[in-house]
């Protein structure tokens, strides 16, 4: 699918750009004759597991155009991953190939004959184009989400004025987000524009002289962009859509987006690997309508377990983890705890995020928000820290502000908490520090200390 | 009698901290003041005192299980005896 519509594009516009990356320009063209070229040499691997492990997007996104083109099934691994773990799945799931730009690889196949050439599709699984993706690992280590490209494609909005528009690509290409903004990009004719590197002027540095009109991260992302840059950095950009992803969106940061990008279209959607995308909310407001939930009209079919989690039943979801022989067409448990209020459906944080203090459950969100608002915190990440005498208590991570006195900070920050939170919920020690512990996924570092 | 004042004095102060923070009075302290009864703190004030009290001094020792105590001045000799321990 992805091989053919580059095809496609390279015959229609084959001159213009389908990536931008540190001055590098690949047209469709480009990519399509490097997919081809590619294709013909992998061609003995038709059936099988080849990972694809490539520091270049532009080049990845070759590769997997490849695989699909000979009917290989793509196992691709974030390049952070790191060699040890790379070495250590290709065992694991027995790969028949693994491509990489990583050095110290051995692409050789782990197999004892190289002439075999068993097909290890999944029984009844058809000859369209598959591909399996990490999930994040927030709450566990990364598990292998087998796709095709027909359901991560799923989301993609076709439109012709889409062609030639500029795509901000702000997440690992080689997660589920990352993959949803290079195909939306790609199979429109758009134009994809990676930053030169991942520090926020970089990125509003790429805004303006990409002019970029659609750009997506997780909210952690946004709020490093606002905060780390100026009015005068950003005047330049153009913004027509804000997309939002991965973390929950506090209303705060929504009103602080739309006092900065007022043109811009402000959307936050809510997907995972494994579910793929499952619906968006564009109305200005955190959470989402309670209507949603009884909503025939959504790709997936949303409920509230006994246990407050979110329960999701989506016909985009995966096919099922890989190795594991249960097709996921049932209720999918997220492990994202929401709370009714009113017209609304609010996320409250990951169950797995809860701090226990004594028994009582704190959800680092919420205790976030309030420290977000105290004037003088760029930024905070709260966590669980161990207490010999209640199990855990609240810790702060605090960026300050420059120029700000830590003590009468520390102090403001204490005496806002005591008036809107509950007494256990209270930071127990407060941390500054000039940046915040954040993954690769671009997310809060979630993992208690 | 012990001429280092040092943990004591740190073990005080982090316990006025807690309390003006928490919206309380800093008050001096005794020995035999009672931590619950005399100057009011709660098992989750203790805990946080704890902690901070490990940033502080390197030592917790209600990690390995110590007892609860009762007084300021049990938590002092508490504190140092750990620290001796563990030097």
């Amino acid at each position: 699918m992805i091989a053919e519509r580059i095809a496609q594009l390279a015959a229609r516009i084959g001159d213009q750009t389908a990536l931008m990356h540190r001055g590098e320009s690949w047209s469709y063209g480009k990519l399509a004759s490097e997919a081809e070229c590619l294709a013909g040499s992998l061609a003995a691997y038709r059936g099988q597991r080849v990972g694809v492990a490539i520091s270049s997007a532009s080049r990845q996104l070759v590769t997997l155009a490849a695989l699909d083109r000979i009917g290989a099934i793509a196992v691709l691994y974030s390049v952070s991953s790191g060699a040890g773990v790379l070495d250590q799945s290709r065992r694991q799931l027995k790969l028949a190939k693994l491509l990489t730009d990583l050095p110290g690889l051995d692409q050789g196949s782990t197999e004892q004959s190289h002439s075999a050439n068993h097909d290890t599709r999944e029984p009844g699984q058809s000859d369209e184009g598959q591909i399996v993706l990490f999930t994040s690992g927030t709450s566990g280590p990364p598990k292998p989400a087998l796709h095709s490209w027909a359901s991560l494609a799923a989301a993609v909005r076709y439109d012709e004025h889409l062609q030639g528009a500029c795509w901000l690509l702000t997440y690992d290409p080689a997660k589920f987000a990352g993959l949803q903004v290079i195909l939306q990009a790609i199979l429109t004719g758009g134009r994809i524009a990676i930053p030169d590197t991942a520090s926020p002027t970089a990125a509003a540095r790429c805004l303006a002289e990409q002019q970029v009109q659609f750009a997506s991260g997780t909210p952690t992302y946004w709020r490093m962009l606002l905060y780390g840059t100026s009015r005068e950095d950003l005047a330049r950009a153009s913004l027509e859509q804000i997309t939002l992803g991965g973390e929950p969106v506090s209303q705060s940061l929504l009103d602080a987006l739309k006092e900065t990008f007022p043109a811009a279209r402000i959307t936050h959607i809510y997907a995972s690997t494994e579910m793929g995308r499952c619906f968006s909310v564009s109305d200005g407001r955190a959470g989402f309508p309670r209507t949603y939930l009884d909503d025939d009209r959504l790709p997936c079919k949303l409920r509230i377990a006994e246990d407050g989690q979110l329960l999701i039943r989506s016909d985009q979801a995966m096919s099922g983890y890989l190795g594991e022989q249960s097709k996921n067409r049932g209720w999918f448990a997220t492990g994202d705890l929401v709370q009714l209020h009113e017209d609304r459906v609010y996320f409250i944080g990951r169950q797995s995020d809860a701090i226990n203090v004594g028994g009582n459950k704190v959800y680092p969100l919420e205790v976030e928000e309030v420290i977000r608002l105290v004037p003088g915190v760029h930024d905070v990440r709260v966590h669980g820290i161990t207490s010999s005498m209640v199990g855990q208590l609240v810790a702060a991570q605090v960026q300050p502000a420059s120029d700000v006195d830590e003590q009468s900070l520390r102090e403001q920050i204490l005496a806002a908490c005591r008036v809107q939170l509950a007494k256990h919920k209270l930071p127990a020690a407060i941390r500054f520090c000039h940046r915040l512990d954040i993954t690769e996924a671009g997310k809060i570092a979630r993992k208690a200390d | 009698m012990s001429e280092n004042t040092e943990v004591p004095n740190t073990v005080e102060a982090i316990i006025n901290r807690i309390l003006t923070e928490s919206g309380r009075a800093a008050r001096s302290i005794k020995d035999d003041d009672h931590l619950m009864d005399t100057i009011g703190l709660d098992s989750l004030d203790l805990a946080v005192i704890v902690v901070n009290l490990e940033q502080d001094l390197g030592v917790d020792p209600f990690r390995d299980g110590a007892a609860a105590v009762r007084t300021f001045g049990a938590l002092v000799t508490l504190y140092e005896n750990t620290i001796k321990e563990q030097a």
